[in-house]
């Protein structure tokens, strides 16, 4: 391949980037949408097979595990929300009351005197942090007020996910079709990676949340930290987004033990807490788990959530592995494609 | 929904008849039944080759076999292109992919228009998976025809043998 070829196939990936990135900011919602669906239909998609393994229908084990999975999602909503619901308000209501600001003010105390030789006298940290949570719990009232939307996007998204685990072998065959002839194999083993790293990724994730969702409520129960349950499962959501999720859920629970007990006594327990959870994860539930499926360096994911968050938030955050990954295979094999290419017919 | 265009698109079966005579008369898949073969149909991709155009070149990785629906398909080795054998509907080639990561030991370029259907080992495998029964008769059809191959060429490879040997010795 030619340096002209190069730049010029360079310059298309860029562009058709840049068409992406506009298309996904203009219809954002759609494309959220669409993702959500893809993610829960690749997760589901093993459990489907193997039921129509068994000789039943395809739309009839899409049905089973569809029930199954969304049922289960929702019998556990319905049990735990109560539960949930009474320790945020009361989260709140501690916050609200003025303890926040004593816990950060004598944190400030704390801080001023240990750090007096550095000149530092007075931080004012309190009223910052004071606005900050005010508009977190403002947020999440907003989400709660905007509830009909979440509701007919989770339907929309409900319907469509069931319809790709239905349907996503025709819907593969449509896409091939417009695939050049000599593109043909090279996207076969596209999809196929894809299928195989995305799926095997996105499951081993959910797994290991769900893991370190339970030891660390658990563990936060045995060392008698308030609101355990929330920070848990916080923990669980933090830990979809690789590096950057288990540090912010050991931060939550510190600032929580802060706040509510007005001191700093169990922190050190706290993060001893976080760091043997986050060894255990990292020796023995993720090697079970998320090894293997995509395969990339640190820094490359260190810098994808970096992008990830700065385009789409928190988001982006979890989208940024998955996506790069997905790059990762189509690069790889049309790097392997190209580099076979010669022009498709010869006298 | 017949009658609306958007709908016979989207849900459309190509030549659905069409498709399960032809496969039918492959020997791969002569002993499986019209739902067997339907199935088999879910994991089959169309595609159209003009005159001239490569399917797959010598050394190339190939992943994917091939069935002929209607046209002519040149099998050829070397620089030289020396045709080792042509092909026309109905029959198959590019089945050792399937199998093995090994590159293509020959080109196939259409002699003319062509329409052929191509699937993968990644397809044959989900196929494997979804309805063993019938995947496990097509790859044991495949593995015979290979076998039988295989035995051929080794009497071929002998009786050249054989024919070396007079001549070396004369």
């Amino acid at each position: 391949m030619s340096l002209n070829t190069k730049i010029l196939a360079l310059l298309l990936v860029l562009a058709i980037g840049a068409v992406l990135v506009y298309t996904v900011f203009t219809i954002g919602t759609i494309v959220a949408l669409f993702l959500m669906s893809l993610l829960f239909a690749f997760i589901l998609a093993p459990a489907v097979n193997w039921i129509e393994g068994k000789g039943i229908a395809r739309g009839i084990a899409a049905f089973i595990i569809f029930s199954l999975f969304f049922g289960g999602i929702a019998v556990a909503v319905y049990f735990l929300s109560p539960f949930i619901f009474d320790e945020v308000s009361h989260l709140q209501e501690v916050i609200s009351v003025g303890q926040l600001r004593k816990g950060i003010r004598d944190v400030e105390v704390f801080l001023s005197r240990q750090l007096a030789f550095l000149g530092v006298r007075r931080m004012q940290v309190a009223p910052k942090v004071t606005e900050w949570v005010s508009l977190l719990f403002d947020n999440i009232l907003n989400i709660a007020s905007s509830l009909a939307g979440i509701v007919l996007f989770a339907v929309m998204m409900l319907i469509s996910t069931f319809f790709l685990l239905k349907d996503a072998r025709n819907l593969k065959k449509s896409l091939v079709e417009y695939v050049p002839n000599r593109l043909f194999e090279v996207a076969l083993n596209i999809m196929h990676k894809i299928e195989w790293s995305l799926g095997a990724y996105l499951r081993g994730i959910l797994v290991d949340s769900l893991t370190i969702g339970i030891v660390t409520t658990f563990a936060l129960w045995l060392i008698d930290l308030p609101y355990y349950f929330i920070i848990g499962g916080f923990a669980a959501m933090a830990n979809l987004v690789p590096y950057l999720g288990p540090p912010s859920a050991a931060f939550t629970a510190s600032f929580v033990s802060v706040v509510t007990t007005g001191s700093f006594r169990q922190v050190p327990l706290i993060l001893f807490v976080f760091v043997v959870i986050r060894l255990l994860d990292d020796a023995i539930v993720q090697p079970l788990t998320i090894s293997k499926s995509v395969r990339l360096h640190p820094v490359i994911i260190i810098f994808a959530l970096l992008v990830g968050g700065q385009l789409f938030g928190i988001v982006g955050m979890f989208f940024a592995v998955p996506t790069v990954g997905v790059l990762k295979v189509i690069i790889g094999e049309f790097s392997a494609g190209l580099q076979r290419y010669r022009p498709s017919t010869e006298q | 929904m017949s009658g609306s265009f958007v709908w016979d698109n989207f849900y459309k079966k190509a030549d659905g008849a069409d498709i399960y005579a032809l496969l039918g008369r492959v020997p791969i898949f002569d002993t499986l039944s019209k739902g067997e073969l339907k199935l088999f149909e879910h994991i089959l991709h169309r595609r159209v080759y003009a005159k001239g155009e490569f399917i797959f070149r010598e050394g190339d990785t190939g992943s994917a076999m091939y069935i002929i629906e209607d046209g002519e398909v040149s099998l050829e080795i070397g620089k030289s292109r020396q045709e080792i054998s042509h092909l026309a509907n109905g029959d198959f080639f590019g089945e050792i992919a399937l199998f093995a990561d090994q590159p293509r030991s020959a080109s196939a370029l259409a002699f003319e228009e062509t329409r052929i259907f191509g699937f993968s080992q990644h397809d044959l495998l989900g196929l494997l998976e979804t309805h063993p029964k019938t995947g496990i008769t097509v790859v044991m059809k495949l593995t015979r025809i290979i076998a039988d191959r295989l035995h051929r060429a080794t009497i071929e490879n002998t009786r050249l043998l054989d024919t070396l040997i007079v001549h070396t010795a004369q």
